[in-house]
């Protein structure tokens, strides 16, 4: 047995010293200046997420680090990934301490606050004014001020549109057969109606269209609300003045959005539908199945759907449908904390150059040679000049021929610096300036909850959410007996203390 | 440990070791590459364990986070579900442990007694088909069985004149479906492991066992089972050891995340999976892990012992 | 696949023929055996057929075995990617071939050691191991140890070493290994050999269907894999074949769901073939290493037979 201990200690004592490697390679913490000498060139790493990954990729870094070196001297090690191999490999390179200087993160992959968190990010508040200056001032403050974390902001966020704006999507032309009138549309007790009248005349064509899907993401666009928590479906919700709902949780600063009447209400109605037989016989998994979903719609199977608008929307489903598409909005554009969310780019807590970073991020979001050349790749290779102001991609065959063709450039910064594709509407940033002066600004805009201190209860309730809430909301069960069921489970998972955190911590940011 | 010579001074006790390590040397160094593979790979890591009582934070790694005591285990117990989590875990599992044993046992023995052996070659071929499928495909097919609009049993159903059915909604029939595809699954997999045992067999003792008049099932209960039986038993001790794992997939993508269906497919991996989705702690995942790595240890350790009592070649340890 | 044992009556001596099965016994067995083999491979059929039908008939009729539209869209997608696909293919059999060596070599030293009663130290290591059967470190620290000591970060190694030793297959190797009579190491020993000369010339063959079985699992788990090259492979030049058409699935699937914001892509999102490419994709995955199966079962057989197991 003596010999079995002494060969436990021995590999525990070799474990011990590998292991003592692995603590120091969480890198230094930085913030200070490394030097980056005079007419000296800065390598950056950057690891960015976009799809797809581009063919030509290399030829364009190349192009962009001739124009760097001269005009900040800095040249770009640019390590990209498709966004679903980045969503796989960028949390876990980033929790093992590999270096980098700049890399993209957001709310739906290597999520900004879990890192900002975790400390992987610098605090750039100081620096951004000095280094990054004709960015600080081109995004507007309540961006700014969306994306701070207890008051420090940890990454620079992609201005698009602001905020978001729920409603439905149709098809126009069978609207215009069917004699609806989808300007009265105002609320989701008026959409009854229409979706009476699409049921009753499409079967007396024999057909059976499918009135409206996509309601999982319904509920806050009925009775938008302010998601505290920055995720809409956690009970912790904020009342918008400016929408006038919620009345029965006037005196709360922070409430269980499902115990309010309008969830009661909205539930109810789509009960109605479901039963009066307008969604399909399962609307959980046909939302679930957008491919087919985009089928029908296109076919004339599915009359609407329930989407997250952006300007140009519709005017690209007319497009790719194949039949006209009109779009009434539900509400007014919301701008809230997690709206500026959608992507940042942040700089490592252990880069050694976060001023030569931020200025590298200032020329992606303000210059237009690098924010065109990023996102449309080499004039001439890539794209030709179309005016002043759009490319034209195709150059003589194909998209799908194209060496460097990126779907969204404001994961490199914004659309405002780079040059637009022919498709888009000629007014595109007239319709985008629309809809932000159009945005309602949150109550509590700048306010980011700190999940720590609940994060068992965020835990459990999770869990709960996503028992209940879809079927409910797709009306596939009887909100009389299931939302008291519902609301039970959330009290005995912690949803009071949640509400409470919440209300505490919002108490403190308004003093400060 | 084997010991040549009962030793009490410790330069005795230090030859006694020399002299066993170097008779043992020649195994030790065949035994080595694998060491070294298990120190690099699997002992290195298991820093990782100390995860599940820190707070992680990226600049101090893993030794540096700070320690939150037992913080990170609450919400696997403080969930209202936390019983029925465990039922349906350990539950289907023991289900799955006893019907794969027999159902791949008596496969084996039945695949072995074919009188066409090409045959018997083609059927476990065959039978090792779905696992080669991933969750994700399954699930797919099945949602071309289950869909309440489009599926194949709801046609069916209708032609014969019954009411459709919305299976992804009744948690009733999901026991059954989810056993049903698990078999399916896995049983080609430890069919073709008892099949390699079977081929060890000797014939010496059949031959000897028909010179004595043996019947077919005389010879599977006297032969062929005693010779399976060190296989069933590590089979069955290993299984008990991942008791507390369930198949994510399984229980996840098949019932396609199917709220009504929870209270019969709600697992451990899958709670954990959407807890920690939104939180994204490394430090809840390492708890969980390790909650589990413990259970089952835990079960390994006494089932082992169980097997030791009545059977001792057969134990693990 | 696995050879059969041989039944006596396969030799031809007469009175061992009576322990046949009977005629009606065989044709129950075989009734039963074939129903489960229906179950089993209609699926894998279906998942061939639907692969090949346009998304526009899987739109309409579901996953159907009579499609009413046949396409090669869905490989046109995959087959896209030209060299890339021809490389990573290449990379993902060296690393199969590579990986199922390697891992079947030390799998099998360290199973025999452990199954070897006279061992000193064969507690302590099957302890050691069963250990890391059951409790790992996560995924965190597994990572930091992968990339930051052992700089297996983008390279292939990453592929190979991490799973090249499988606990489960050490203790079923094991257990084969201890069905061998003592004797007759024993006798080996006697007559001057020494341990590893041992191990290969007298145990090796005599556990060759232990050793097919395992090794044929490894072979598929390696093949399988696309998780280890998701996490390590940063370049997608070296990405293996299951990575690789993982990614553009994803990818394609992530694009059909945002399409509706990005103008240019609405047409090309429009068309992708989702349904059809993620059955394609299992085609192209799962079609070599099933095709690959005779062959292993002829090369086993074979060893088998030069190894001289007694049937």
């Amino acid at each position: 047995m003596k010999n079995t201990m002494k060969r436990m200690a021995a590999l525990g004592v070799s474990a011990a010293l590998a292991a003592g490697l692995l603590a120091g390679c969480g890198g230094a913490p930085a913030g200070g200046s490394a030097p980056s000498g005079d007419g000296d060139i800065t390598t950056l790493t950057w690891y960015m997420s976009i799809n797809p990954v581009a063919a030509d990729t290399d030829k364009v870094i190349q192009a962009l680090n001739e124009y760097t070196r001269e005009k900040i001297g800095v040249e770009i090690d640019y390590k990209v990934m498709a966004n679903p191999d980045y969503k796989e490999k960028m949390p876990n390179l980033i929790n093992a301490g590999e270096y980098f200087d700049i890399c993209f993160t957001s709310n739906w992959t290597t999520d900004y606050l879990q890192f900002t968190g975790k400390d992987a990010f610098l605090d750039i508040t100081e620096l951004l004014p000095q280094y990054a200056k004709e960015t600080w001032e081109f995004i507007p403050e309540a961006e700014w001020n969306a994306v701070r974390v207890n008051g420090s902001i940890y990454g620079v966020p992609s201005y698009k549109e602001m905020g978001w704006q729920g409603g439905i999507v149709y098809n126009s032309d069978m609207a215009e057969a069917y004699g609806i009138d989808m300007s009265a549309v105002k609320s989701l007790e008026d959409y009854t109606k229409v979706l009476e009248t699409v049921a009753a005349k499409s079967k007396a064509e024999g057909k059976n269209v499918v009135g409206v899907s996509g309601l999982t993401n319904a509920w806050p666009m009925a009775a938008p609300y302010e998601s505290l928590t920055g995720n809409p479906q956690l009970p912790a919700a904020g009342a918008v003045p400016q929408f006038s709902n919620f009345a029965d949780m006037k005196d709360q600063a922070v409430f269980n959005q499902y115990a309010s009447e309008e969830y009661m209400n909205y539930c109810q109605t789509v009960r109605g539908w479901n039963q009066a037989g307008y969604l399909g016989g399962d609307p959980v998994n046909y939302d679930s199945d957008t491919a087919n979903r985009d089928n029908d719609f296109n076919n004339g199977a599915l009359f609407s759907y329930f989407i997250q608008y952006a300007p140009g929307t519709a005017e690209s489903m007319t497009a790719s449908s194949g039949h006209g598409v009109g779009f009434v909005p539900l509400m007014d554009p919301l701008f809230e904390t997690r709206s500026a969310m959608g992507g940042l780019l942040a700089i490592s807590s252990a880069s050694e150059h976060p001023e030569k970073a931020l200025e590298f991020i200032n020329l992606l979001n303000t210059d237009e040679y690098v924010g065109t050349l990023i996102r449309h790749g080499i004039e001439g290779t890539h794209h030709s000049a179309v005016g002043d102001n759009q490319v034209d991609k195709t150059m003589g065959g194909t998209l799908t021929d194209n060496g460097y063709d990126y779907t969204y450039g404001w994961q490199f910064g914004t659309p405002f610096n780079q040059k637009w594709d022919i498709s888009y509407p000629d007014n595109i940033e007239e319709l985008f300036k629309a809809y932000n002066d159009s945005a309602i600004i949150s109550p509590n805009n700048g306010f980011t909850f700190d999940a720590v201190p609940v994060e068992t209860q965020v835990a459990a309730l999770t869990n709960v959410i996503s028992e209940y809430a879809p079927s409910l909301e797709t009306g596939s069960v009887d909100p009389a007996e299931y939302i008291p069921k519902f609301l039970d489970a959330l009290n005995a998972n912690g949803a009071e203390a949640l509400v409470a955190e919440v209300n505490n911590q919002l108490t403190q940011f308004a003093a400060g | 440990m084997k010991r040549s010579a009962p030793c009490t001074d410790t330069v005795c006790r230090k030859q006694g070791f020399l002299k066993t390590f170097r008779k043992n040397l020649p195994l030790t160094i065949m035994a080595l590459p694998a060491l070294v593979v298990m120190f690099l790979f699997r002992y290195l890591p298991m820093s990782g364990l100390l995860l599940a009582f820190k707070r992680f934070s990226v600049p101090k790694g893993i030794f540096g986070s700070d320690w939150v005591a037992l913080q990170n285990f609450e919400f696997l117990f403080k969930t209202s579900d936390a019983w029925v989590i465990t039922r349906n875990t350990i539950l289907y599992n023991a289900l799955f442990i006893l019907l794969d044993l027999v159902l791949a046992v008596s496969m084996a023995i039945g695949l072995s007694e074919l009188l066409r052996k090409r045959r018997a070659k083609v059927y476990q071929t065959i039978f090792m088909a779905p696992y080669f499928l991933s969750w994700v495909v399954v699930s797919f097919m099945a949602f071309s069985l289950f869909s309440v609009d489009d599926g194949l049993f709801n046609h069916l159903l209708a032609y014969f004149g019954f009411a459709g059915v919305n299976w992804y909604s009744e948690p009733g029939k999901w026991p059954l479906i989810l056993t049903f595809f698990q078999i399916w699954k896995t049983v080609g997999y430890s069919t073709v492991m008892y099949i390699s045992t079977l081929t060890g067999i000797s014939n010496d003792y059949y031959e000897a066992a028909i010179i004595d008049g043996a019947t077919k099932w005389q010879q599977i209960r006297r032969i062929t089972l005693p010779c399976l039986k060190p296989m069933m038993i590590v089979l069955t001790i290993l299984a008990i050891g991942r008791i507390f794992y369930a198949d994510f997939g399984l229980f996840f993508q098949l019932p396609r995340n199917s709220g009504p269906l929870y209270p019969v497919t709600q697992v451990i991996d899958t709670y954990v999976y959407r807890a920690l989705k939104e939180t994204g702690n490394v430090g809840m995942a390492a708890a969980a892990s390790l909650y589990q790595s413990v259970v089952g240890f835990v079960l390994v350790v006494g089932a082992n012992l169980a097997v030791r009592r009545i059977e001792p070649d057969s134990a693990l340890f | 696949m696995l050879p059969f044992k041989k039944h006596p009556r396969d030799e031809g001596e007469g009175d061992l023929a009576i322990n046949r099965i009977s005629r009606r016994a065989d044709r129950i067995l075989n009734l039963i055996f074939l129903l489960w083999a229906l179950a089993c491979v209609l699926p894998l059929i279906l998942v061939v057929i639907v692969s090949f039908s346009s998304e526009q008939s899987i739109f309409q009729n579901g996953y159907s075995f009579f499609p009413s539209e046949w396409s090669l869209d869905a490989y046109r997608f995959f087959f896209r990617l030209g060299d890339q696909l021809v490389r990573s293919y290449g990379i993902t059999i060296f690393v199969t071939v590579a990986g199922t060596l390697f891992s079947l070599i030390i799998t099998a030293m360290f199973a025999y050691v452990l199954s070897r009663a006279d061992y000193a130290y064969n507690r302590l290591f099957t302890l050691l191991m069963l250990f890391t059967m059951l409790f790992n470190g996560g995924i965190v620290a597994t990572y930091m140890v992968n990339t930051q000591i052992l700089g297996l970060g983008n390279s292939l190694g990453a592929l190979i070493f991490p799973m090249s030793l499988n606990a489960f297959y050490v203790i079923v190797l094991r257990t084969f290994y201890k069905s061998i009579p003592m004797e007759i190491i024993e006798a080996a020993r006697i007559d001057g050999a020494g341990e590893f000369k041992t191990f290969f010339r007298i145990v090796t063959p005599l556990s060759k269907p232990g050793l097919a079985t395992i090794g044929m699992f490894t072979t598929i788990a390696y093949w399988n894999d696309w998780f280890l090259g998701m996490l390590y492979i940063i370049d997608q030049k070296k990405y293996p074949v299951q990575t690789l058409l993982w990614s553009m699935q994803n990818s394609l699937e992530f694009m059909k769901q945002s399409s509706a914001n990005a103008l240019e892509y609405a047409e090309m999102a429009a068309n992708a073939p989702t349904d059809s490419g993620r059955m394609a994709l299992t085609v192209l995955v799962v079609l070599p290493i099933l095709l690959a199966y005779p062959f292993f079962q002829k090369y086993f057989v074979k060893g088998l037979t030069v190894g001289g197991v007694k049937g």
